[in-house]
């Protein structure tokens, strides 16, 4: 199935979003997040982005990657695998209910997820495991 | 990105054409994107 690319003008509520998610994260995760950030185009204030919320999240280590994954599906988010915007090994994918997110972890020092809030979105629910550059 | 707004503007932009450009094609939008966020990457 072909994913349908939309684009939609800055929305004042994505950092509120972020947040929101944000404190669920934390509270699932606990120490395990080193840092949990906004990153991407819906953290650039006033840029026209899909309307999917990035998040990475950071950990020190990528095994056991239960320590993480277990709290994420915990949340709804699926692990996914077809994540292949970098380097193998070095991050993990997981995807959202609502829409889809992608956790992945820098090599051996990070993670980072995404939350789509889009009704469109088509989140795979495969496995899998690749890096995303910050 | 967020220190540069006029980088921002010729990005949403240039993600407007080619969302319009490749609808049905996530993959082929995100390619296309590229160039530019080298560009940036480099200036």
């Amino acid at each position: 199935v072909p994913q349908a690319v939309r684009v939609v003008a800055y929305d004042q509520r994505w950092p509120t979003l972020f947040t929101a998610q944000a404190s669920s994260l934390r509270e699932r995760l606990g120490d395990v997040a080193l840092r949990i950030d906004h990153i991407g185009s819906t953290a650039v204030p006033g840029l026209a982005a899909k309307p999917i919320i990035d998040v990475q999240i950071s950990v020190a280590a990528f095994e056991p990657l239960d320590a993480f994954r277990a709290p994420l599906v915990g949340l709804g988010y699926v692990f996914r695998a077809d994540n292949t915007s970098g380097p193998s090994g070095t991050s993990a994918s997981l995807a959202a209910p609502a829409a889809h997110t992608s956790t992945s972890a820098a090599r051996g020092a990070s993670a980072s997820n995404s939350p789509c809030y889009s009704a469109t979105s088509c989140a795979p629910t495969r496995n899998g495991r690749s890096a995303t550059p910050r | 990105m967020r220190a540069h707004p006029q980088w921002a503007q010729r990005y949403a932009a240039l993600k407007l054409e080619l969302a319009e450009r490749y609808a049905c094609d996530r993959h082929a939008y995100t390619r296309a994107k590229q160039p530019f966020t080298w560009e940036v990457l480099a200036a």
